[in-house]
């Protein structure tokens, strides 16, 4: 699997690419969490992988001993989850917002940043 | 020390001019003439052995601030020093009780630190911030009054000519230093370029900054558009001074650039038809400011005519008119500056019988005219006997003899409407209403005017203390100067009467010939290099425009586009050139619910890539998410998968929540950009793919893990490494994970409670 997974973050980030460049919002939004989630796997596979060796020490040991999964890049990975999400979370409630205000979510339509809600119409 | 203190003491002057303004009377004009004076009688008795003085700055880059005062740096020093003083004491009476001036004076004293450590840089990157430094004071004080526009268009016009130049001069020092293997003037000068293949590169780019600086054909237009500035700072800038860099430049090179025949052409060739020129097209203005601008572009073309002709006999003339120069055309400019005071006006049609009016300025006008028409005892006359004998020979000294006849005539001429029809004859209106200058406006001028008599008459003091030791410079080797007033009925003799006489009938027909002489200079458009400046400049807005309308489109999903290719094109090159081991796939065990895994990955991804319903797309982005939890299964990261699983699970929550309330999906695009968007997509793709497999490719490294593989227990008492590492060992950068959470709940909570709270108004 090893040799196929940079192919499969290839077409993670691919589809995600496709979808930031579409015109409406909740596509953007779709890429850019499979983008979020491409780079994951991006740094998790460049840092080596290993199956069935979790970086955890056992019940008699006082330190990781043989062959383990790097503890670092899993470290980084978990915070890069979860200020993904938080980013995720505030761009999904910008769109909504905007929808709600700019009554579109063609980004096409969303130039002019100068105007107030009313001038738009 | 000294050196340091020359520098930098007109720098600190020019901060705090605007608060020295503020004193009253004769204290304001002391205050500020205080620096230049005691520089300049620091010079003038300075010891005559080489001062040096030197400074780390960047040292990395091997920079270093390195000042040294041979005899052409202190010639050029004194002049910055003593046109300034004299410049300093008229500024006050200038702009009388006007708060602006304090500005002006600011920037020039910083412009005479500027020039003074340019002249005494030993160091050619020093050499080069200081040559820029005086360009922005150029600006600044051509832009003065900054409510004109024309004077805005005629500092910017000054400031691209110059720095343009001056960035080519940049480039030809580079290719010379590192060819020498250092940047400091002795290298340069001591290494042998002329044999080397950069020498007519190096040639060609420190000349375009030189002619650029000086105002040599066809960068002449910038000067007389300069005469915009306050009449001080064209006296001080735009004649003594500044404008002289170019020539100070090749003449401090002309020991290790010059001696060929392609200097003596290039140089020689630019500042003989920069000569004839300047003489000429002085002839076409009625404006005095005008007129002796041209002259002064005339005067340094004679400059690098001499410097180019590169013989003692030539250096020796060219520093003897270098002083000459400083020494009659600041004057001039000032008296100009006294009239315009005065009368109103600087049209020398409206000027005439102003003696009676304006005794001290008539003088001024008078001693400067001696000094230009070069007519004996001033040490104009000398160094124009002197540049006349060094061009008396056969070709090609013969056409420079020519030139400098022409230009003799011409300057003749000027002289003669400057300094004796103005103040001769009946009162014209505007005399008549005419009033002096105050002291401090003829009291320097006439000082230095006179000094450019005292100079001639005083010649064998003034070639031992200035002229001979920046002779000696510019030729490279120790040279005696000689000067005498009477020669015998030898060719310069002649020609200096032939163009005074020439000059004397010029200014007299000038009326009825001016109309046709300015008929004839006048070229069509395309022929006048102002015009080249304004379609590059031209050319450098349109290409502007396209590239903002090309880059600033308006549309984010371009503007991704945009970013993405710039860094794709980025990232590949370097992979590209890179002698890396290439690419390997991998060695790989194949498991079949590992493919399958793999499987719903890829298919989640295409499935929210292609489809345009956004429950679905969800749907897929939840596979996508299900996936990659189980590949951190499959690869002993339980940690990973957990939070993945829980985040994605939020994530597919929080999206069909907002989604239920978006509207139904945009038309769809043409195919065409679909297969664009989808071809760029790919790509990109291919590209994180090739970076993975060149990942690698790449040997093993040592892990910094291992630290935290010894200690985690030891030291942090927790069993699973991650963990510890996240809340111990970086636990500075949990804190400011939980931070960024932190502002994106409050920012999520603004956007939504916001909204209701507008819409209950």
């Amino acid at each position: 699997m090893e040799a196929v997974l940079p192919f499969v973050i290839g077409v993670l980030y691919a589809a995600g690419t496709f979808l930031m460049l579409r015109r409406a919002l909740a596509r953007i939004l779709i890429g850019l969490a499979l983008l979020t989630t491409g780079t994951n796997l991006l740094v998790f596979t460049a840092g080596g992988v290993i199956r069935g060796r979790p970086p955890l020490i056992e019940g008699d040991s006082e330190r990781l001993t043989g062959p383990y999964a790097d503890p670092l890049p899993q470290a980084f990975i978990l915070t890069a989850i979860v200020i993904g999400f938080g980013v995720l979370a505030f761009a999904i409630a910008l769109a909504y917002r905007t929808l709600r205000d700019a009554g579109t979510e063609d980004t096409d339509e969303l130039t002019n940043s100068e105007a107030l809600p009313e001038e738009r119409a | 020390m000294e050196l340091f203190a020359l520098v930098g003491a007109p720098f600190l002057v020019a901060a705090a001019a605007p608060l020295i303004w503020r004193l009253r009377g004769p204290l304001r004009a002391a205050a500020f003439v205080a620096v230049p004076a005691a520089a300049f009688a620091w010079l003038w008795v300075a010891p005559s052995g080489d001062e040096r003085a030197e400074l780390p700055w960047v040292t990395e880059l091997g920079l270093r601030l390195v000042f040294e005062l041979d005899g052409l740096s202190r010639l050029f020093a004194l002049l910055i020093t003593g046109v300034g003083a004299v410049i300093a004491a008229y500024t006050p009476s200038y702009f009388g009780k006007k708060r602006e001036g304090g500005w002006f004076a600011a920037a020039v004293f910083a412009f005479m630190g500027s020039m003074l450590g340019a002249v005494c840089a030993a160091n050619v990157l020093t050499l080069f911030v200081f040559w820029e430094l005086t360009s922005l004071a150029s600006y600044a004080l051509i832009g003065f009054r900054h409510t004109d526009a024309s004077a805005r268009e005629s500092a910017l016009q000054a400031l691209f000519v110059t720095t343009a130049g001056g960035l080519a001069m940049l480039a030809g020092l580079v290719l010379w230093g590192q060819a020498a293997g250092g940047y400091d003037l002795a290298d340069l000068l001591s290494f042998d370029l002329r044999s080397h293949h950069r020498y007519p590169a190096v040639l060609a780019l420190v000349l375009a900054g030189a002619a650029t600086k000086s105002a040599q054909v066809p960068f002449h237009f910038w000067l007389p558009n300069a005469m915009a500035a306050p009449t001080p700072a064209s006296a001080y800038l735009h004649s003594a001074t500044m404008v002289k860099l170019g020539v100070y430049l090749l003449a401090r090179f002309a020991p290790a650039l010059g001696g060929t025949e392609a200097w003596t052409a290039a140089v020689g060739t630019l500042g003989g038809m920069t000569l004839v020129t300047g003489a000429v097209l002085a002839l076409t203005t009625r404006d005095a400011k005008r007129l002796l601008a041209y002259t002064t572009v005339g005067a340094l073309g004679a400059m690098l005519l001499l410097v180019g002709l590169d013989t003692p006999g030539a250096a020796k003339a060219a520093a003897a008119f270098i002083l000459a120069h400083a020494l009659y055309k600041a004057p001039l400019f000032l008296a100009v500056g006294a009239i315009e005071h005065g009368t109103g006006t600087r049209d020398l049609g409206e000027l005439r019988g102003l003696a009676g009016r304006m005794p001290a300025t008539c003088a001024v006008a008078a001693l400067g005219a001696a000094g230009m028409a070069g007519v004996p005892p001033t040490i104009g006359f000398l160094a124009k006997e002197a540049a006349l004998e060094a061009a008396d020979g056969p070709f090609p000294e013969a056409l420079a003899f020519a030139a400098l006849g022409v230009g003799g005539a011409g300057f003749a001429a000027a002289a003669a409407l400057v300094g004796l029809l103005p103040w001769l004859g009946r009162a014209s209106a505007r005399a008549r209403s005419a009033h002096e200058a105050p002291f401090g406006m003829w009291a320097g001028p006439l000082l230095m005017a006179a000094a450019g008599a005292a100079a001639g008459l005083l010649h064998p003091e003034t070639s031992l203390r200035l002229v001979s030791p920046a002779a000696s410079a510019i030729a490279g080797e120790t040279l005696q100067a000689k000067f005498a007033f009477w020669h015998g009925w030898n060719a310069p003799v002649m020609a200096t009467a032939a163009s005074l006489v020439a000059g004397a009938a010029l200014a007299v027909r000038w009326d009825a010939l001016r109309p046709a002489l300015a008929a004839a200079t006048a070229k069509p458009g395309r022929l006048r290099p102002e015009a080249w400046y304004a379609a590059a400049l031209a050319a450098v807005r349109r290409g502007a425009t396209v590239t903002v309308r090309a880059l600033q489109h308006g549309k984010l999903r371009w503007y991704i586009a945009t970013s993405l290719a710039a860094g794709l094109a980025l990232a590949l090159l370097p992979m590209l050139r890179s002698d890396a081991a290439g690419l390997s796939i991998p060695k790989a065990e194949w498991r079949v619910y590992e493919l399958a895994v793999c499987a719903l990955i890829v298919v989640g991804a295409l499935g929210a890539a292609a489809t345009r319903d956004r429950i679905f797309a969800i749907v897929c982005l939840g596979a996508v998410g299900l996936g990659t939890t189980l590949v951190y299964v499959i690869f002993s990261a339980p940690d990973l998968a957990l939070t993945q699983l829980l985040v994605d699970t939020l994530a597919v929550i929080v999206f069909v929540l907002a989604y239920y309330h978006f509207p139904r999906a945009l038309p769809q695009p043409p195919r065409r950009t679909i297969l664009r968007d989808a071809a760029f997509a790919a790509a990109v793709g291919g590209f994180v793919t090739l970076l993975l497999l060149g990942a690698s490719a790449q040997p093993a490294r040592e892990r910094i893990s291992a630290v935290f593989a010894e200690r985690s227990l030891t030291e942090a008492f927790g069993r699973n490494v991650v963990n510890v590492i996240l809340v111990d060992f970086r636990a500075l950068d949990t804190l400011g994970e939980i931070a960024v959470l932190a502002a994106a709940g409050v920012g999520v909570y603004g956007l939504l409670k916001l909204r209701r709270a507008r819409e209950e108004e």
